[in-house]
């Protein structure tokens, strides 16, 4: 018999994050499934991917982003209508785990009081890269560790903490199915579900 | 990419330098890019466009004001596109194969030509974004949503990778934003000697100038936007409306958002507070449907210019339910809210109203600072006087008159600035006061050349030189000093204290300011209590006019007296009596003229000359003929009944349009009549507020009461 999909959801994934950390390689290693390497386009298109959970399809569109720090209100326009956000860092730069906390959780809090975020370790193959580890070596510095990531994961309340690596494709599908299963999560049970009150 | 594009092998690239290889194949992602951005351009018109006019019935019921500005105005935008941008580059290409230069020179022209095609589509879209947001998420089961969703179906939508919400939100103004990203990507792997460098430089300024036009642009038209959302969701109260001049290039919304108000007993209410740049206005949620909302304006919207803003220092407030009051117990869990005031100047307008956190309340009490700021800064020219401290330091309030509640200064207002010239000018701590009162009557007058300022409190007259802000000294041990002024002519200072007339001739007041001198004693010039005094002149000689009260029944008794000189030196000797009568009424106050003088009654203006004492009251009604307009009537009606009212207080008459015409000052609102009394002008100028006290400087009238000075 065939099993009838009763609903369909649409549901918008914005991925942001310090520039140069992979969101791009990581959104055409999962749609196109290629490694873009060093000639990669500076912004990726958007992509729609579909999911199936229960007898839902969750149709995500997966949203790139630019830096775009000079133009306050035009970056609203990405931010609009958003359902997840997945912020990126990437393990061999300290700086963008640091801006995770310092400019990408206020930019956010501009415009949604409550969305789901998840934190993104990008470039993990590059913990076991010798020239990495010993360019970091160098300026008295270590790869971020899966734990220190989890740190920050939990200290800006994200629904989730994952990690992967475009160019050995590892764990690239699973953050995206990952995050099908939160927001249809999140559809299935509004966040501002009254509360009862007894009087 | 433009390796597969162009075929190059592995070998090939090896012998390419890397640097040419990044540079061209950015290249290449730019006219690919630019090829894409027609493509979905095209899309949106053809697929988008197109079903969404063959629509029948209508989506929407403004079809072609929406099919213009969603898909019109990108057909512009992609034209310039097509033109400026994507035939020469494509001419480029065809004509330089792999390795393509002189991009920059195309951008240049693009720039002129897009910028006001992008404006327009950026002021369009947001009414255009916020019907998709209604119909899409709002709405159940709207026809709208369900095109949208077809079109996204198609099969030219899909191949092409987009989707409706990208076409709609920032597909276009993305593009230019990464514009100048692709182009400094090829500038770094463009040699600085290269003419090329210099061009790419000038074009990426050029197209970074377009991106943040386009920003302020979004920014101007979400303003005005919002501001239309207002006005459209309002309701007013009949007879409450206020003109909010909701087209005015200046309107601005500030902030709007829910606080919390309390009502009753324990019903707590939410109010939604609109802080615009020129009013606050207090309103009420309606839900009309479950998609439509509407405010109801609830109170009486206040002027941000009588704005006065307030926190109490007792944070948590402990609200009370109904079962508590009860058993008298409050519970735990008891919210803890954050309290403002806010409150119309003048008016006994006020409310508290609650806030969940105290970040919230900051902001709310920032934000009404900035609008008062702004306002002020736009109302700066005219303004038509200069606030001078006199002083700073020398009064304080007494104990138990010391304000509560401050209002909030805000910024750039008018005192904040005199008091920071001040503190510039004396630095340093502020001394201790000299004395705790309040001021009841100043003066000012030159002596020798400079000038004097005097102040009278319920202990004593001081005195202090004009810009000495810090060098005040009591000069006369008197109780409540409520009237005072200088005879300059004479040199003679008449004042009133503790219902007392008495005069000081200033030459003896000069020297106890100095130190000289310990005391001067004053003249008595009434025996019996005096209610006031008013100086004038008629006749070309100065009149002193004051006014007893009767003993033993009402109305009052009045003196008028004129100082003498003394013959040999010409200084001042006495007054002498000149003339007395009888008012069979309640005094309030006297305007005196050059022939004649105006009595103020609780009944009005009353005019007699000091040589006919005979009344006339003014202003003089004119019955109105049949032949005048029915609104000159009703006008007048409202004349008569203002003037009628028993709240209706006469404050003062001045002359004014070159002493034609007479401004009749009342507490609540003020008449034009002409130099006879009869009323000449049938409109009639309203106060916001009801005045205290009222003064007539350089055609400015200047009312005054606990709150607010409004010129």
């Amino acid at each position: 018999m065939v099993k009838v999909l009763r609903k369909k959801i649409r549901k918008k994934l914005l991925v942001i994050g310090d520039s140069g950390c992979g969101k791009t390689s990581l959104l055409y290693r999962y749609t196109v499934g290629e490694f873009i390497g060093e000639f990669f386009p500076l912004c990726y298109e958007n992509f729609v991917v579909e999911f199936q959970i229960k007898s839902t399809i969750v149709e995500m569109t997966l949203w790139d982003s630019v830096d775009t720090t000079e133009y306050d209100r035009m970056r609203a326009l990405y931010y609009a209508n958003c359902d997840i956000i997945m912020i990126c860092y990437s393990v061999e730069n300290h700086e963008s785990l640091e801006n995770v906390e310092k400019k990408w959780i206020p930019q956010i809090q501009n415009y949604y009081k409550k969305i789901p975020i998840v934190l993104m370790a990008l470039k993990t193959d590059l913990r076991r890269d010798p020239a990495v580890l010993y360019k970091l070596n160098e300026q008295s510095l270590r790869v971020i560790t899966r734990s220190e990531g989890r740190a920050v994961a939990d200290k800006i309340g994200a629904y989730g903490y994952l990690e992967c690596s475009a160019r050995i494709l590892d764990g690239v599908d699973e953050p995206f199915q990952y995050i099908a299963k939160v927001v249809y999560k999140t559809h299935e049970e509004p966040q501002d579900k009254k509360k009862c009150i007894i009087v | 990419d433009w390796v597969s594009h162009w075929k190059i092998s592995a070998e090939e690239l090896n012998e390419i330098d890397r640097n040419t290889q990044e540079k061209q194949s950015h290249i290449f992602d730019l006219i690919k890019n630019e090829q894409k951005l027609v493509l979905h351009g095209k899309i949106l018109i053809e697929v988008f466009g197109k079903s969404f006019l063959k629509k029948n019935p209508p989506l929407i019921p403004s079809t072609q004001k929406f099919y213009q500005d969603a898909f019109l105005t990108v057909e512009e935008i992609i034209r310039t596109h097509q033109m400026y941008l994507l035939e020469p580059l494509l001419n480029k290409l065809n004509a330089q194969g792999k390795y393509i230069s002189g991009i920059a020179e195309f951008y240049i022209p693009w720039v002129t030509k897009a910028l006001i095609p992008y404006l327009k589509y950026c002021d369009k879209m947001v009414g255009v974004r916020e019907l998709i947001a209604y119909e899409t998420k709002v709405r159940k089961e709207s026809k709208f949503a369900e095109w949208l969703n077809e079109c996204d179906r198609d099969p030219r939508v899909v191949k092409a990778g987009v989707a409706s919400d990208r076409l709609f939100l920032n597909r276009f103004i993305s593009h230019v934003m990464q514009l100048p990203l692709t182009l400094g990507a090829i500038q770094k792997k463009t040699s600085p000697t290269d003419p090329e460098y210099r061009n790419l430089s000038k074009t990426i300024k050029a197209v970074k100038k377009l991106s943040s036009k386009i920003d302020s642009m979004q920014d101007c038209a979400a303003k005005t936007r919002a501001i239309r959302n207002v006005a459209s969701q309002l309701i007013w109260k009949n007879g409450c409306e206020v003109n909010m001049e909701w087209n005015s290039p200046e309107r601005l919304l500030f902030k709007r958002g829910n606080v919390s108000k309390k009502r009753d007993m324990w019903l707590d209410s939410s109010s939604h507070l609109v802080l615009m740049d020129n009013y606050l206005l207090m309103t009420e949620e309606i839900r009309e449907t479950a998609e439509i909302k509407r405010y109801k304006v609830s109170e009486r919207p206040i002027p941000i210019e009588f704005l006065l803003i307030q926190i109490s220092l007792l944070d948590r407030r402990t609200t009370t339910q109904p079962g508590q009051l009860m058993n008298g117990s409050i519970s735990q869990d008891e919210p803890i809210t954050y309290a403002f005031k806010v409150s119309y100047a003048g008016k006994t307008d006020s409310y508290t109203f609650y806030t969940n956190t105290d970040v919230e309340r900051k902001e709310w009490l920032k934000i009404i600072g900035e609008a008062q700021a702004s306002h002020r800064e736009r109302i700066k020219c005219n303004e038509p006087f200069k606030l001078k401290i006199l002083s700073d330091a020398a009064f304080a309030y007494e104990k138990e008159n010391f304000p509560r509640k401050l209002p909030i200064c805000s910024k750039g207002s008018g005192i904040e600035i005199a008091l920071q010239e001040t503190a510039e000018k004396f630095p340093g701590k502020i001394p201790r006061p000299l004395m705790y009162s309040s001021v009841l009557s100043s003066t000012s007058f030159t002596y020798q050349d400079i000038e004097y300022l005097l102040v009278g409190l319920d202990y004593g007259v001081y005195m202090a030189q004009s810009g000495e802000v810090r060098n005040w000294k009591r000069v006369l041990e008197l109780k409540s000093i409520s009237q005072m002024c200088v005879l300059e002519q004479f040199n003679v200072l008449v004042l009133l204290s503790d219902k007392i007339l008495q005069y000081y001739k200033i030459e003896n007041i000069i020297p106890v300011f100095k130190g000289t001198r310990t005391k001067t004693i004053g003249q008595k010039l009434s025996k019996q209590d005096v209610l006031f005094f008013k100086v004038g002149e008629q006749k070309g000689s100065t009149l002193l006019f004051y006014s007893k009260q009767k003993v033993s029944s009402s109305g009052c008794y009045f003196k008028v007296v004129i100082p003498k000189l003394e013959e040999a030196t010409g200084k001042f000797e006495y007054f002498e009596e000149h003339k007395k009568f009888n008012i069979q009424a309640d005094c309030s106050g006297l305007t005196i003229f050059r022939n004649t003088f105006a009595i103020h009654t609780a009944k009005g203006f009353e005019v007699l000359s000091l040589s006919m004492l005979q009344a006339q009251s003014i202003p003089i009604l004119s019955e109105p003929s049949t032949v005048q307009k029915k609104n000159v009537f009703s006008s007048l009606a409202l004349i008569r009944k203002k003037l009628s009212s028993a709240s209706c207080r006469p404050m003062g008459i001045f002359k004014i349009n070159e002493m034609k015409e007479l401004l009749l000052v009342y507490n609540e609102f003020a008449l034009i009549c002409s130099n006879h009394g009869v009323l000449s002008r049938i409109s009639l100028i309203p106060f916001t507020f009801r005045c205290k006290g009222v003064a007539f400087q350089d055609d400015f009238l200047v009312l005054v009461s606990p709150d607010v000075i409004e010129v």
